[in-house]
């Protein structure tokens, strides 16, 4: 029986009673709500657009710059929920602050990753693209947090981020073969928001800080320099949202 | 003579579900009739109790037989100023049928807006303006004469050779004590149901007035604005007489839940204790609500847990807006901080909190609307009850709101429809504000969960949650137009 999808982004737009033209044109998406809650801080007078399902929207200001603010989601099935309503609220850059593991053992905890692809591991994006589909990151978000990182005077590193829905399952042979298609580091969520975005004709790219590392054994979930990075990260976001508006 | 008090066939707030009450008032005036005018007939037909349809409430008037017929409201609970133009209509197909039977109407909107009453409406042969009970008993006893002279019935709005008389202003009563106990047993009280889950649901109004008199107020035209400010004037009935009343609902009929539909229960610390001292002593098996002021209830703070023990279930008050300074501008009487507290409270004592707020205020945008849902999520009561500014004829804020008015259709008036724009917004934008802000309420903190799952609030009261959470989407779409 063949009928349309069942449920858009565009029909909880609606169920959320979200009005056209709210967003503002970039959008900053941390993971976890407590991200996003030290994000809100930087914002100048957010207000709620809708809180769903543990998500919440809020638009606000950044040096005058309208930015839509959201936890988008730790693992790719809620992340491909946010990016999907966000593109269809009409925003026009997205920007991921993240966390990843490190596969380079030159690279430390607190350190940032820009990734300029993705490697699909996950299992939300073969519902919208085929095997042979290239998920890249915008090259105009990249070069913006690259120009943002550099002014801060941070170590970043540029690659192919590995996104996966196993956690546990990152074995030495899955991490070896993702090693030979030239991952730079892993996440479990940047494949499902860089490639629903891209299809949808969003810019987006993304800012990550390395919170452990594979080819070290190195755990910094709980490092205090790790901590330092991620607040950082979302400065970076932020001065990349100035560059970008800047350039138009 | 024969009077009938007509209910017509009407809803409630929409958030309430399926909500029939008695029509209080009318139960009060049956009383006031039958112990000073045992002479004059009372007939009762509450078509809204009994489900009956407009023709069905045609059809039953010929066999009653009445001399006059009465339409009004004490307070605005059914359809605020949407029960109007229900009763023109109701008025018009009584006159199409029954062309000489006299139409007397009354009690809100009509009891300030008398002029307009009978200049708009034709089918109306009297009007009464203000406090209603002994303006009906003089009507009645005149009117039974051969010859009357309804130019001595003060209260009374009437024609003669087509002019529109205003006779003499009726003072207010001063002692509620003296009104008899409302004539329960002329009513079908096994038909009301409150909340769409609460049977047998009675509600009762136990003092008049209120000493805040917020400048929004609908309730200021439910009095005769001669009265220089009649509505400010609060009067309450003692104690033990509501207690008395209670009881009788609770053993007689069997009514388990009351809702005490004061405009402000509690201005009065002694009445209060002394309530709560008849309360003990009576031990009741009966829930009760009352509608009252924040200040007060935080005044009381020390007396709720055991008001709590003798039923107090539920109360309803209100923020309305979210700054201290627009509360005092307002009239208001409270600040967040003290609504906040009584919230906190009454959710460690198991009491559902429903805390109304307003909206469409001359200068609300989108900021000031979403800072007072953010502000009311904070305080987190249990039922957000949202209503939209009214520029009735007759409150104080009339002059400020009116040039904003944008659907005079009337019908429309009923808490839950946009009719007024704001300096930013327009109607429509308000109403879609409002559907967003009902759903952000329900769906955000855990609350569905928690009310429903809660292991202190009384059934009932939650049966109430319910009622307001089940008509939500209705609520929304009416809200913004959707329908």
């Amino acid at each position: 029986m063949k009928r349309d999808i069942h449920l858009t982004a565009e029909d909880i737009l609606r169920m959320v009673n979200m009005e056209p033209g709210m967003v503002g044109k970039y959008a900053l998406v941390p993971g976890p709500m407590d991200r996003l809650r030290s994000l809100l801080n930087e914002i100048e007078k957010p207000l709620l657009d809708f809180s769903f399902m543990d998500h919440e929207m809020y638009t606000g200001c950044y040096n005058d710059i309208p930015v839509t603010v959201t936890n988008g989601g730790r693992y790719c099935p809620d992340s491909a929920i946010m990016t999907e309503i966000l593109c269809a609220a009409g925003t026009e850059n997205i920007i991921r602050i993240g966390s990843c593991g490190a596969m380079n053992e030159n690279y430390d905890i607190g350190d940032f990753i820009i990734p300029t692809g993705a490697i699909r591991g996950d299992g939300v994006t073969p519902h919208y693209v085929t095997e042979n589909f290239s998920t890249v990151a915008d090259y105009k978000i990249i070069n913006a947090l690259i120009e943002a990182c550099e002014k801060r005077g941070k170590k970043y590193h540029l690659g192919l981020v590995w996104s996966t829905d196993a956690l546990l399952r990152e074995t030495n042979e899955v991490i070896t073969k993702m090693l030979n298609l030239k991952a730079v580091c892993v996440d479990m969520v940047s494949s499902a928001l860089l490639t629903i975005a891209q299809v949808k004709n969003v810019r987006a790219g993304a800012i990550l800080a390395v919170s452990d590392n594979l080819i070290t054994g190195e755990v910094g979930m709980i490092a205090p320099k790790f901590f330092a990075a991620e607040t950082e990260s979302i400065k970076i976001a932020l001065d990349a949202v100035g560059i970008l508006h800047k350039a138009g | 003579m024969k009077i009938l008090f007509i209910q017509p066939s009407m809803g409630a707030w929409v958030t309430w579900g399926n909500h029939k009450a008695i029509n209080i008032a009318h139960a009060q005036f049956a009383a006031c009739l039958r112990e000073w005018a045992p002479e004059i007939e009372i007939a009762i037909l509450d078509c809204r109790a009994m489900d009956y349809s407009e023709e069905q409430m045609l059809e039953k008037i010929g066999p009653i037989a009445p001399d006059v017929i009465y339409f009004g409201d004490a307070y605005q609970m059914t359809e605020t100023v949407a029960i109007y133009p229900r009763y023109q209509r109701n008025a018009r197909m009584i006159k199409a049928k029954f062309p000489n039977l006299p139409i007397l109407a009354g009690g809100f909107y009509i009891a300030a807006n008398y002029e307009e009453a009978m200049r708009d409406t034709p089918e109306f042969d009297y009007v009464i303006a203000g406090e209603q009970e002994l303006t009906i008993v003089d009507f009645c006893k005149e009117f039974a004469k051969d010859n009357p002279d309804l130019s001595i019935v003060k209260g009374l709005v009437h024609r003669i050779d087509g002019r529109i008389i205003i006779n003499e202003y009726r003072p207010l009563i001063e002692d509620l004590d003296t009104l008899p106990m409302p004539a329960y047993d002329l009513f079908p009280m096994d038909k009301y149901i409150g909340y769409t889950y609460i049977k047998p649901y009675q509600e009762i109004y136990t003092s008049r007035g209120c000493p805040f008199g917020c400048t929004f107020c609908l309730n200021w035209v439910s009095y005769d604005l001669r009265g220089n400010s009649d509505w400010k004037n609060h009067r309450f009935r003692s104690a033990k007489l509501v207690v008395d009343e209670l009881e009788l609902l609770n053993t007689k009929y069997g009514v388990k839940f009351v809702f005490i539909f004061d405009l402000n229960f509690n201005p009065s610390r002694e009445r209060v204790e002394e309530f709560l001292k008849e309360m003990q002593e009576r031990k009741l098996d009966l829930k009760y609500g009352i509608m009252g002021n924040a200040s007060a209830l935080y005044r009381d703070r020390d007396l709720l847990p055991a008001l709590r023990k003798t039923g107090f279930v539920t109360a309803v008050y209100g923020l309305e807006v979210s700054e201290d300074e627009d509360l005092k501008t307002y009239g208001k009487g409270t600040t967040v901080d003290i609504i906040k507290k009584v919230t906190e409270q009454f959710h460690e004592l198991g009491i559902l909190s429903i805390v109304t707020w307003m909206m469409g205020f001359p200068n609300d945008d989108t900021r000031k609307i979403k800072e007072r849902h953010a502000a009311l999520d904070s305080i987190d009561p249990d039922v957000s009850s949202l209503q939209m500014l009214l520029p009735v004829p007759g409150i104080p804020m009339y002059d400020e709101v009116i040039p904003y008015l944008d659907d005079p259709d009337l019908s429309k008036w009923d808490f839950h429809q946009p009719v007024v724009r704001t300096k930013h917004l327009s109607k429509e934008q308000l109403g879609r504000l409002a559907a967003w802000e009902n759903r952000e309420f329900f769906s955000s903190k855990g609350r569905i969960q928690r009310i429903l799952e809660s292991k202190t609030l009384d059934p009932l009261a939650v049966s109430i949650f319910k009622s307001y959470f089940e008509s939500m989407h209705a609520f929304s779409q009416k809200a913004s137009g959707a329908n």
